[in-house]
């Protein structure tokens, strides 16, 4: 059996947040303001679980979806999977994802009671792109195809927290050709996380990591102590039958917002928003620990999630 | 779609997904669509296994993930697990935990459970093992397990064909039914492309035993069902190797029932996997998961460290029944 740490599923849900960001030169050529929400600390982890690999003929059907409130969508879709990605500039992000159908032409899912997708793309005349893929080497190319998803969308966040409503909107595919080889940079399509684990030298940042698992649902909290003030991160991973849901928040706070001791057996917090309340970790001489608070944060579409609960699994460690 | 167990005892429920099977189209399974996702295996005989196969290497067997990992230590690579950290904590048992425990089998030779037993390997970085599940096919020589029991999968598509051999019904270093070296491996091209856990299946087509039975006649098989929905009650068999276990022994979470796909899936190409309940470490990797007893519908893949209760095995669909009928060709 492999094995997998826990925050597997949200490191890696991140990590495709990522493969985004590494994706962004096409849709950036083809002018759309895609949302790019912050990957965090956390990437470097992806790396260590191996990233998402390409399918051998990669395509990528988007739809910027632009702002809606507070937030920025967008619809993408990728390997079988079509994806809703609501963000909250690059502080919190909440990805749904569905199995359907995901062509170079159509794009297809339901989202449940959230809503559905169904869209064919028509491809406006002389607006195809073909250009060097950063990421690939020689003569190898990426085409970006731009044009206009007609058909249905709607969709509607938990408890109407965004809602959006289509017929028609741009929005563009990114093909890769399947010969283009990635640059050996050991970080196949995370060139972010891999970067970040390489040039991760000197002393380790103390942190502070809880996690939970129960059953098909995940949650976790990080805390990392840095020289530019401490960094807060929470993820949450859930399915609901055919749609799993990922949500991301981070956040900046000075150095008293985390508070460690030097044996590195009790921490306090009280994180920024969009984190509130605080929390307290001790662990004992024997083994055992605890944490305790009010710990929560507001997610996009699930606000005040306790990050306070049991069972759990903690770690405290890194240089001080 | 069905196969029916060499006991045949749900013939009407075959019947019936026989007839939806009719209703699809086959799959296409030319040789050269298929070709790269085999390998055959030369120059590995019964006598040869069976010598090789001694009760001290195959105690010396660890599973494949930790020969791996260990591998990647070595090297300075990332795929490590956290090590040597100044306040790891074990997370503490969940409530009702003991309900998903791998229970031992007390006669891993009785009809049901002597189809399982255990891949042992060699390869690059040492001995390795996983679990594995005879299966029914008219070649009667049909062996499952997981995709990274066979090859490491994208991107090192490296297969596993050093001494591959599968022991049914192992037990304290006994092999009561001989040892069955394979012949042909094969795993799913998407498992070989993406990696994607998703379809972390593998198959052996095993040659005769050092008596010279095949491995139907010698044990039987286990029937093996695709295409059926996701929400079935599990009983999940492997030889877990890994503490608190030993490997020594068959195991079984008897009833376990699906619990979801693990969110994970969905970031992955190929179809969602399944959850159950069940306590499993590694060694297990390649268990057969079976429904109703006798009939296999998911391999054990991978759990997450920490204590999870959970495990998690790929959804048989088209792919695996696209595999299954490449291996009942081999002879």
């Amino acid at each position: 059996m492999r094995r997998r740490r826990p925050t597997a599923a949200l490191v890696l849900a991140l990590a495709a947040l990522a493969a985004l960001a590494a994706l962004g030169p096409p849709a950036a050529a083809a002018g759309g303001p895609g949302p790019r929400p912050a990957a965090g600390a956390l990437l470097s982890q992806a790396a260590a679980h191996g990233p998402t690999p390409d399918a051998p003929s990669f395509f990528q059907p988007v739809i910027p979806l632009g702002r809606h409130g507070n937030y920025t969508m967008e619809a993408f879709g990728r390997q079988g999977r079509v994806h809703m990605l609501v963000s909250l500039g690059g502080r919190a992000a909440a990805l749904y994802v569905a199995p359907g159908t995901t062509t170079p032409t159509r794009l297809e899912a339901s989202f449940g009671e959230l809503g559905r997708i169904s869209m064919r793309f028509r491809v406006s005349s002389n607006r195809t792109w073909v250009k060097p893929h950063r990421n690939c080497r020689g003569k190898q190319r990426y085409v970006n195809r731009r044009g206009v998803f007609v058909g249905g969308l709607r969709f509607r966040g938990e408890r109407g927290y965004v809602s959006v409503r289509i017929r028609r909107a741009k929005g563009h595919v990114t093909a890769v050709a399947p010969e283009c080889r990635r640059k050996s940079s050991g970080g196949g399509i995370f060139p972010f996380a891999a970067t970040s684990a390489a040039k991760r030298t000197g002393p380790v940042p103390a942190t502070l990591r809880l996690s939970w698992l129960d059953g098909v649902e995940a949650t976790a909290f990080s805390a990392q102590a840095r020289p530019r003030g401490t960094r807060f991160a929470a993820e949450a991973a859930e399915t609901d039958g055919k749609l799993a849901v990922f949500r991301f928040a981070q956040a900046t706070g000075g150095p008293g917002r985390l508070r460690i001791d030097e044996q590195l057996t009790t921490a306090r917090t009280n994180p920024p928003a969009p984190f509130s309340g605080s929390g307290a970790y001790r662990a004992a001489p024997d083994g055992t620990f605890t944490w305790d608070g009010s710990l929560r944060v507001n997610f996009p579409g699930a606000p005040r999630t306790p990050l306070i609960e049991t069972p759990f699994r903690a770690h405290l460690g890194g240089g001080i | 779609m069905r196969i029916p167990s060499r006991w045949g005892r749900w013939p009407v429920l075959g019947a019936a997904l026989l007839a939806i099977t009719m209703l699809v189209p086959p799959a296409a399974s030319g040789a050269d669509r298929h070709a790269a996702t085999a390998k055959r295996v030369h120059g590995w005989s019964a006598r040869q296994a069976s010598r090789f196969w001694t009760p001290a290497r195959m105690r010396r067997a660890e599973p494949v993930e930790q020969r791996l990992r260990r591998h990647a230590s070595d090297r300075g690579g990332t795929a490590l697990p956290d090590r040597g950290t100044p306040h790891r904590v074990p997370s503490r048992p969940a409530a009702g935990a003991a309900s998903s425990g791998f229970e031992p089998v007390p006669d891993p030779t009785a009809p049901v459970s002597r189809v399982n037993g255990v891949v042992f390997f060699d390869f690059l970085f040492g001995l390795a093992r996983c679990s594995g599940t005879a299966v029914n096919g008219r070649n009667l020589s049909i062996v499952v397990t997981a995709g990274h029991c066979v090859n490491i999968g994208w991107p090192l598509p490296i297969w596993f064909t050093e001494r591959w051999a599968f022991v049914p019904a192992y037990r304290f270093g006994q092999h009561p039914y001989g040892v069955f070296p394979a012949k042909w491996l094969g795993t799913t091209r998407g498992w070989l492309t993406t990696g994607s856990p998703n379809s972390d299946v593998g198959i052996a087509v095993v040659g005769r035993n050092e008596r010279g039975q095949r491995l139907g006649a010698a044990v039987g098989g286990a029937g093996i069902a695709w295409g059926l929905s996701p929400e079935q009650v599990f009983d999940v068999h492997g030889y877990p190797a890994e503490k608190p276990y030993n490997g020594r022994r068959q195991r079984v979470c008897e009833g376990a029932k699906y619990l979801g796909h693990d969110p994970y899936s969905f970031l992955q190409a190929g179809p969602l996997n399944l959850a159950v309940e069940c306590k499993v470490t590694e060694g297990a990797s390649g268990g057969g998961w079976t429904i109703r007893h006798n009939t296999l519908n998911s391999v054990t893949s991978y759990g997450y460290e920490g204590g999870s209760q959970n495990v998690y095995g790929p959804y048989f669909g088209q792919e695996v029944a696209r595999l299954y009928r490449q291996a009942v060709k081999i002879r």
